[in-house]
C-alpha cells in the first residue's frame, strides 16, 4: 500500500501547462529523488502534493485519503507532510528555537515546555543546539536550512518534501544540509527530494525519477538511471552534467 | 494567490464588536447627560441652556484665558440665572451658529452679535433686540482715505473690504457696494489684520467692535465713516422652542426695566443706542482699569495701570467738581489726572478740561479751573494714571465717586462697577521683569523681532498655549490607538478573497483619502447634529481624526502585509497552520515591524491635523494661540504654537529615522540570498554525518569552478 499515490496530475498556470499527466506512487520509507531540467515541473509537482499549488486536475491520495477532494481539512494533511524550501523561509522575527516550536504549539497544541524540549532535541540533532537563541539573520544559509528541516521534522511528519534544499547555499555549506537529510533517510523517513545533487541521489535515493516537460520520462533505481539511462533526454541531461 | 490573507468573517465580527463596545462605553463615560438631545421638544425638560457663541469680537464677547467674557456673556448668564437654567457655552465659528441653532441639537440659543434679518428669521426665531448697532468703517493710519472723503471713496468701486463672514457688515457691503471686492474672514480680528497687511483697504464691522479693536490691538488704524444701519442684535432661538422665546423676551424686558441691561452695557463700555433715557442724576458709563498684561487682557496687581471713569451728567445737573476715591491700599499718581469732555455724533471729539487735581488719602479732588464746561447732559471721562493695585491680593475693587453740582450739593455716585484684578503668576512676573531690561527693549525695537518673537508675549503665551497642547496630545493619543485596529481591519478587508469586503474597504479608503480632512470635520460637526446624532465636541473630533487616519493606516498595513515574502505564508501553511494562525503569528508581527516607521510618520501627521479642530471649537493649540494673537496683535503666540508642535514632531521624526536604520540592519529577508562565493569563508564545522559520503563535485561546485 503506497503512502502517496499521484494519479493523472495536471497543473496549468494561465496558458502554461506545467504538469501534463503525472502518475507515480511512493511507498512508506522510500527516498525518491526528482531530477530534470529547469521548468520540467519537479517543484510544481512537489508543491501540488501538499496543495500549496492546487492541481488543475488529477488526484493525490495520501495515506488513503484523496486530498484533492472538497471538504478535506488541508491543514491536518499538511501537518503530516513536512516541507523544506529552497529559500529556507524561516520566520525572521523568531529565534531558531521559536521557529521550531511555533507550529507544534499552534497546530499540534503541544504544551510549550514539551515543544521546547522537542525543539532543543532536534536542533541538537542538526548540530545547532548552541544556536537556539539566534535569529535567522544571525545564521548562515546552511544553518538556516538545517533549522528549517528541524522545524518541519518537529511536526513528526510521515513524509518530507524537499524543494531544492541546497540550491541557494554556498557550496561549502551544502554538505551539512545533505548530511542532515541523509540522517533522516537513514532513520527511515519517506522523502521526496527535488535536487541537482547527483551524488546525494546516487547514494541516498531508493529511486530516481527523471522529469521533463511536465511528465515523468524515466524512473528506476539510481544505478539504472545514472549508469544506463534509457531515454535520450535522460542521457542528454546527465551528459551535460558530467 | 493570496487566499491565505482572508481572515474569517467571524474574527472580524469579534474585533468589530469589541471596538463598538469600547467606543460606546467611552461615549457614555464622556457624556452622561447627553440624553436630552434625543428630541427637541423635551429640551426644556432638562435644566440646561446651551449657548453658542463666537468669542472673538470684544467688547461683546471674547475669550480671556479659557473664559468667555463680555457684554453678551453677562446677558446670557443673567438670563439663565433668572430662568433657573444651568448654562453651558459652546464655542463655534460665527457662520455656523445659525445652522447650529436651527438644528436644535448642538445648542439651544445663539448669542453672538447676530443681527436680526428676515433671511435668518426663516431658520430661527429671534428675541427682542438687546442692542442696536451701527457699522463703522476703519482704515490703516497710512491710508489716503480721510473722514472728509470717506463717503466718496468708499462708494468708489475699487476698494477691497474686510468683513467677518456671515455678519451684517458683509451683507451691507455686498448690497450697497456691488462693485467692491469683499473678503470674508472667520474672525473679527483677522479682518483688522488684513487691512494692516494690505490685503484689504477698509474693514467694516459693528461700531462697538471697531472702537474696541482700535482701542486695544489696532491703535494704528482709524475710523473714517459711521453708517446708521439700524442693525439690531437679537438672540437666535430654535424655531420649535417657542416657550424659550417667550421666556427670554420676558427676561430681557425685565432686564431693560430694572436697568440691568444698561448696567451690563456700561460695564463693557458699550453705548446702548436706542436706550437713551432722561436721567435725573449722573450716570456712570464705565469704570475700568486698562489691561496691563499683553497676552491676556487682564488687569494685574503690582503693575501700573490707568483707571478710566466715563459718565454722563443728567439733564438738570451742572458739574462743579468731582471727588474720586480709590479703595484702600491702591497707589496712584495725581499729577497726570486728566478730564476730557466727549462730544460729537460718536463721542469722538475730545475737549480737554483744565483741572486742578489734589490727593487726600485715597481720594482725588478734581476742581475745575474754568467753570461752565461740564454742562447739562455732558459726557466726560476721567483718567487716573499710575494706579497700582496691591500685590498678593487678587479681587474686585470698587471705586467711589462724589460730584458737586453748581449749587454745591454733593451727590454720591451709586452705580460704580467694580474692577477685577488678578495676581501675576511667576511666569508673568518673570516676563514683566525681563521686559524692563535694556536688552529686551532693544530687541523689541526691531519690528520683525517684536512682531514674531516678542519675549514678553512669548513667555505669557507658553502657559496658555500649553493647555491647548495637552488637549491636542490627548486628542491624538486617543484617536491614534483607535485608528490602528480600524486600519488593520480595513487592510485585511482590502486583501480579502471576498469581493464585497474589498469593495467596501476600497470605497472607504478612497473617499477618506480623496477629500480634505477639513471638509470631513465640517461634515461631521455640522451634518451629524442635523441628522440628530449629537456627540460631544472632543469625542467627535477624535472619532473623525481616527476615521481619517484609519484610511491611511489601512494602506500602510496593506503595503506592510504585501511586503512579507510569499515564502512566509507558504512555510507557515506547509506546517499545517491555518490562514488565521499564519496571519496572526507569522505575517502581522513582521508586517507591523515593517510599518512602524510609516506609522510614526502617520502619527506625526495626525498630531498636526488636530489643529484643524480649532475651526469647530475644540480648544487646542492653534485656538489658544489665536486668542492671544487677537488680543496682542503680535504673531509671537503662533511661534509658541509652532514650538509646541515641534516638541513632539522633531523627536518623533528622529525616532523614525533611527527605526528605519535599525530595521534595515536587523531585518534582512530570510529568502534565498544570491549565491556569492566569499573569499575567506571557512567551512562550517558542525557536521553531524560523515561528509565523505558526499564527495566534492556536485553540480554547484562544477559550475562555480573550484572549491
Amino acid at each position: 500500500m503506497p503512502i502517496i499515490e499521484v494519479k493523472n496530475l495536471y497543473k496549468k498556470f494561465d496558458d502554461l501547462n506545467v504538469l501534463n499527466g503525472v502518475n507515480f506512487s511512493v511507498e512508506a520509507g522510500e527516498v525518491v529523488v526528482f531530477l530534470g531540467p529547469s521548468g520540467s515541473g519537479k517543484s510544481t509537482l512537489l508543491r501540488c502534493i501538499n496543495m500549496l499549488d492546487t492541481p488543475t486536475s488529477g488526484r493525490i491520495i495520501f495515506e488513503d485519503e484523496d486530498i484533492t477532494a472538497k471538504g478535506v481539512d488541508i491543514n491536518k494533511v499538511r501537518a503530516r507532510m513536512g516541507m523544506v524550501f529552497q529559500g529556507f523561509n524561516l520566520f525572521p522575527h523568531m529565534d531558531a528555537l521559536k521557529n521550531v516550536m511555533l507550529a507544534q504549539t499552534k497546530v499540534l497544541k503541544t504544551k510549550s515546555s514539551e515543544a521546547e524540549k522537542i525543539a532543543m532535541d532536534l536542533l541538537d540533532a542538526v548540530g545547532l543546539a548552541d544556536r537556539a537563541d539566534h535569529y535567522p539573520h544571525q545564521l548562515s544559509g546552511g544553518q538556516q536550512q538545517r533549522v528549517a528541516i528541524a522545524r518541519a521534522v518537529a511536526m513528526d511528519p510521515h513524509v518530507m518534501l524537499f524543494d531544492e534544499p541546497t540550491s541557494a547555499l554556498d557550496p561549502e555549506l551544502v554538505r551539512d544540509v545533505l548530511s542532515v537529510m541523509k540522517g533522516l533517510a537513514d532513520r527511515g523517513m519517506t522523502m521526496l527530494v527535488v535536487t541537482h545533487e547527483l551524488d546525494f541521489a546516487r547514494d541516498v535515493a531508493d529511486r530516481v525519477v527523471f522529469m521533463d516537460g511536465g511528465k515523468i520520462i524515466e524512473s528506476g533505481n539510481p544505478s539504472q538511471i545514472f549508469d544506463n539511462p534509457q531515454h535520450p533526454r535522460t542521457k542528454n541531461f546527465l551528459g551535460h552534467l558530467k | 494567490m493570496y487566499n491565505f490573507l482572508f481572515m474569517k468573517a467571524a474574527k472580524v465580527k469579534i474585533i468589530f464588536g469589541i471596538l463598538a463596545v469600547a467606543l460606546l462605553s467611552f461615549i457614555f463615560m464622556q457624556n452622561p447627560n447627553q440624553s436630552h438631545a434625543d428630541n427637541n421638544d423635551s429640551q426644556r425638560q432638562s435644566d440646561k441652556l446651551i449657548v453658542a457663541t463666537s468669542p472673538d469680537y470684544p467688547p461683546f464677547c471674547e475669550l480671556q484665558g479659557d473664559k468667555i467674557v463680555g457684554y453678551e456673556p453677562d446677558i446670557y448668564h443673567e438670563i439663565a440665572n433668572r430662568l433657573g437654567l444651568k448654562l453651558e457655552e459652546k464655542i463655534m465659528n460665527f457662520d455656523s451658529i445659525i445652522t447650529a441653532v436651527a438644528s436644535g441639537t448642538q445648542c439651544d440659543i445663539g448669542m453672538s452679535g447676530i443681527s436680526i434679518d428676515p433671511e435668518r428669521e426663516k431658520s430661527v426665531n429671534f428675541s427682542d433686540p438687546y442692542y442696536t448697532a451701527d457699522l463703522s468703517f476703519a482704515v490703516a493710519e497710512r491710508s489716503d482715505i480721510e473722514s472728509s472723503n470717506a463717503k466718496y471713496k468708499i462708494y468708489d468701486s475699487g476698494l477691497t473690504f474686510a468683513v467677518q463672514s456671515g455678519t451684517t457688515a458683509e451683507t451691507f457691503v455686498k448690497e450697497n457696494y456691488p462693485r467692491a471686492r469683499c473678503l470674508a474672514y472667520t474672525n473679527a480680528n483677522d479682518c483688522f489684520s488684513a487691512v494692516l497687511a494690505d490685503q484689504a483697504d477698509v474693514v467694516c464691522s459693528t461700531k462697538a467692535v471697531v472702537n474696541d479693536m482700535l482701542k486695544s490691538s489696532f491703535s494704528n488704524m482709524r475710523v473714517v465713516l459711521n453708517v446708521a444701519t439700524g442693525e439690531e442684535y437679537g438672540i437666535a432661538i430654535n424655531k420649535s422652542d417657542t416657550t424659550l422665546l417667550t421666556n427670554i423676551n420676558r427676561v430681557l424686558a425685565e432686564m431693560k426695566t430694572d436697568g440691568t441691561l444698561n448696567k451690563i452695557a456700561s460695564k463693557h463700555g458699550i453705548n446702548v443706542s436706542g436706550e437713551k433715557e432722561e436721567t435725573t442724576s449722573l450716570k456712570t458709563i464705565k469704570c475700568t482699569a486698562k489691561a496691563n498684561t499683553q497676552a491676556t487682557s487682564d488687569v494685574m496687581s503690582g503693575k501700573p495701570t490707568r483707571i478710566t471713569w466715563e459718565a454722563q451728567t443728567a439733564k438738570n445737573e451742572y458739574l462743579n467738581g468731582i471727588q474720586f476715591t480709590l479703595p484702600e491700599g491702591v497707589k496712584f499718581g495725581v499729577e497726570d489726572t486728566a478730564l476730557t469732555m466727549l462730544t460729537g455724533e460718536d463721542l469722538l471729539t475730545r475737549t480737554p478740561i483744565k483741572i486742578k487735581a489734589t490727593a487726600e488719602a485715597q481720594t482725588i479732588k478734581v476742581n475745575f479751573l474754568d467753570p461752565n464746561q461740564i454742562k447739562y447732559g455732558a459726557y466726560f471721562r476721567l483718567e487716573i494714571y499710575d494706579v497700582v493695585f496691591p500685590e498678593n491680593y487678587a479681587t474686585e475693587y470698587k471705586c467711589a465717586a462724589t460730584y458737586y453740582t453748581i449749587d454745591d450739593v454733593s451727590h454720591k455716585v451709586n452705580d460704580m462697577p467694580s474692577i477685577a484684578v488678578i495676581n501675576p503668576s511667576w511666569i508673568q512676573r518673570f516676563a514683566e521683569d525681563i521686559n524692563e531690561t535694556e536688552f529686551v527693549k532693544a530687541w523689541n525695537s526691531n519690528t520683525f523681532l517684536n512682531l514674531f518673537l516678542n519675549p514678553y508675549i512669548f513667555l505669557l503665551s507658553i502657559p496658555v498655549v500649553f493647555t491647548g497642547f495637552l488637549m491636542a496630545l490627548a486628542t491624538v493619543l486617543c484617536a491614534f490607538p483607535l485608528a490602528i485596529p480600524l486600519g488593520l481591519i480595513l487592510a485585511l478587508m482590502r486583501l480579502s478573497k471576498l469581493r464585497v469586503f474589498r469593495a467596501i474597504a476600497a470605497t472607504y479608503v478612497n473617499i477618506i483619502r480623496g477629500t480634505p480632512l477639513f471638509l470631513q470635520i465640517y461634515i461631521a460637526f455640522f451634518g451629524l447634529p442635523l441628522a440628530g446624532i449629537n456627540i460631544p465636541n472632543f469625542l467627535l473630533g477624535l472619532i473623525v481624526l481616527a476615521m481619517n487616519s484609519s484610511a491611511y493606516l489601512c494602506e500602510i498595513f496593506r503595503a506592510g502585509i504585501q511586503s512579507i515574502p510569499k515564502g512566509q505564508f507558504e512555510a507557515a501553511r506547509s506546517l499545517g497552520m491555518s490562514a488565521q494562525q499564519t496571519m496572526l503569528s507569522v505575517v502581522l508581527p513582521q508586517a507591523f515591524r515593517v510599518c512602524i516607521p510609516t506609522m510614526t510618520s502617520e502619527f506625526i501627521l495626525l498630531y498636526k491635523d488636530t489643529s484643524l479642530l480649532a475651526s469647530v471649537g475644540v480648544m487646542e493649540i492653534v485656538m489658544f494661540a489665536k486668542t492671544i494673537v487677537a488680543s496682542t496683535g503680535s504673531i509671537t503666540p503662533y511661534i509658541v504654537a509652532a514650538l509646541f508642535y515641534l516638541v513632539i514632531t522633531i523627536p518623533l521624526a528622529k525616532i523614525v529615522g533611527n527605526l528605519e536604520k535599525k530595521f534595515k540592519k536587523s531585518h534582512k529577508p530570510t529568502g534565498a540570498p544570491k549565491r556569492i562565493m566569499k573569499k575567506d569563508q571557512k567551512p562550517d564545522k558542525s557536521t553531524i554525518a560523515s561528509h565523505e559520503v558526499f564527495p566534492k563535485g556536485g553540480i554547484d561546485s562544477n559550475q562555480m569552478g573550484s572549491v
